[in-house]
C-alpha cells in the first residue's frame, strides 16, 4: 500500500508531482505576494480597501 | 450576488472565509498526500505510476471547471452588468491556465512509460492544448488594452466563444478514437476505478476545489484593489 520508490518508474511519479507541487506553489506565491504588494501600495498613496460600489 | 457588489461587504466576508479556507486546503492536501503515498495500492497493470492519476484528473477536471466559471462569470457581467463578474472571471483566468498545463504536462509524464509517447496528437489531447492557448488568449486579451472596459468586453468574447471547446475535451473520447482512455469516473454505470484508488482520488480533487476557491479569492481581492489604484492614480493625473 505505501509508495515504492524503487518500482519501475516512479521517477515518473516524483516528476508529475514535483512540478504539480512546484507550478501550484509558483502560482499561489505569486498571487499572495502581489496581494502584499497591492497592500502596500494602497498604504503608501494613504488609501484604505475598496468600500463602495463605485470603486469595482 | 449583488450583496457582494459592495466591495466593504466583499472584503468583509473573504477575510471572514479566509483562515477557514487556507485551513481547510492544507487539511485536505495532507490527507489526500497521506492516502496517495501511504495508503492506495499500486494499479494491477500500470503499477506506481497509477499514483500520477490523482494529481493529473483533478488537474484536467479544475481547468475544465474553471473556464466554464470564466464564462458564467462574463455571461453575468454581459446580461446584469455585475461589477465584481469580470474581476472573477479576469482572477480565475491563471489559476485555470495553471491548472490546464499541469493537466498537459502530468498527462505527458504518464504518457512516457504507459503509451511509450510523451505526446500525441489525438481528440482529448489536441482539445486539451486548445483549451491552453483560449487560457493564454485570454489573459493576453486583459494585457493587450489599456483601457479596462475595452479589454473586458473583448475578453468576455474570447471566453464565451471558448467554452464551446468544454463539451468536445469532455467528450472527445467517446466522439472519437483516442490513445486517451474513455471516460472512467462520470460515466454511465458509474466509476470504473476501484474504492481504494477512488478514496485518494476524492481527497486529492477535494483539496484541489479548496485551492482554487481560496487562491482565487485573494486574487479577486488583489484585482479590485488594483482597479482602485488605477483609478486613484488616473485621478491624479487629471489633476496635473
Amino acid at each position: 500500500m505505501i509508495m515504492d520508490w524503487s518500482a519501475n518508474h516512479a521517477g515518473f511519479v516524483l516528476a508529475a508531482y514535483a512540478i504539480a507541487f512546484g507550478v501550484l506553489a509558483l502560482v499561489v506565491g505569486s498571487i499572495l505576494q502581489q496581494a502584499q504588494r497591492l497592500k502596500r501600495q494602497l498604504k503608501d498613496m494613504n488609501l484604505s480597501d475598496p468600500g463602495h460600489r463605485g470603486e469595482l | 450576488m449583488q450583496i457582494l457588489a459592495n466591495p466593504n461587504r466583499f472584503f468583509s466576508i473573504a477575510d471572514r472565509l479566509m483562515p477557514a479556507l487556507w485551513a481547510a486546503t492544507a487539511l485536505a492536501f495532507a490527507a489526500a498526500l497521506y492516502f496517495v503515498f501511504f495508503n492506495s495500492p499500486p494499479d494491477y497493470q500500470q503499477g506506481e505510476t497509477v499514483r500520477i492519476m490523482y494529481v493529473h484528473v483533478p488537474s484536467a477536471s479544475l481547468a475544465l471547471f474553471v473556464y466554464v466559471f470564466m464564462a458564467i462569470a462574463s455571461a453575468m457581467a454581459l446580461i446584469f452588468r455585475h461589477p465584481l463578474a469580470d474581476a472573477a472571471a479576469k482572477a480565475a483566468a491563471p489559476l485555470g491556465a495553471a491548472f490546464c498545463f499541469l493537466a498537459l504536462a502530468t498527462g505527458s509524464i504518464w504518457g512516457k512509460p504507459m503509451w511509450g509517447t510523451w505526446w500525441v496528437w489525438d481528440a482529448r489531447l489536441t482539445s486539451m492544448f486548445v483549451l491552453m492557448l483560449l487560457y493564454l488568449g485570454y489573459i493576453a486579451v486583459w494585457r493587450a488594452f489599456d483601457d479596462p472596459h475595452r479589454a473586458a468586453s473583448l475578453a468576455r468574447i474570447v471566453a464565451l466563444v471558448g467554452v464551446i471547446n468544454i463539451p468536445i475535451v469532455k467528450f472527445s473520447v467517446d466522439w472519437w478514437n483516442t490513445l486517451h482512455q474513455p471516460a472512467s469516473i462520470l460515466r454511465k454505470g458509474g466509476p470504473a476505478i476501484d474504492q481504494s484508488l477512488l478514496w485518494p482520488l476524492g481527497l486529492m480533487f477535494l483539496a484541489f476545489v479548496l485551492l482554487f476557491l481560496t487562491t482565487h479569492l485573494v486574487a479577486l481581492k488583489n484585482e479590485v484593489r488594483a482597479r482602485k489604484l488605477r483609478a486613484e492614480k488616473m485621478k491624479q493625473v487629471g489633476r496635473q
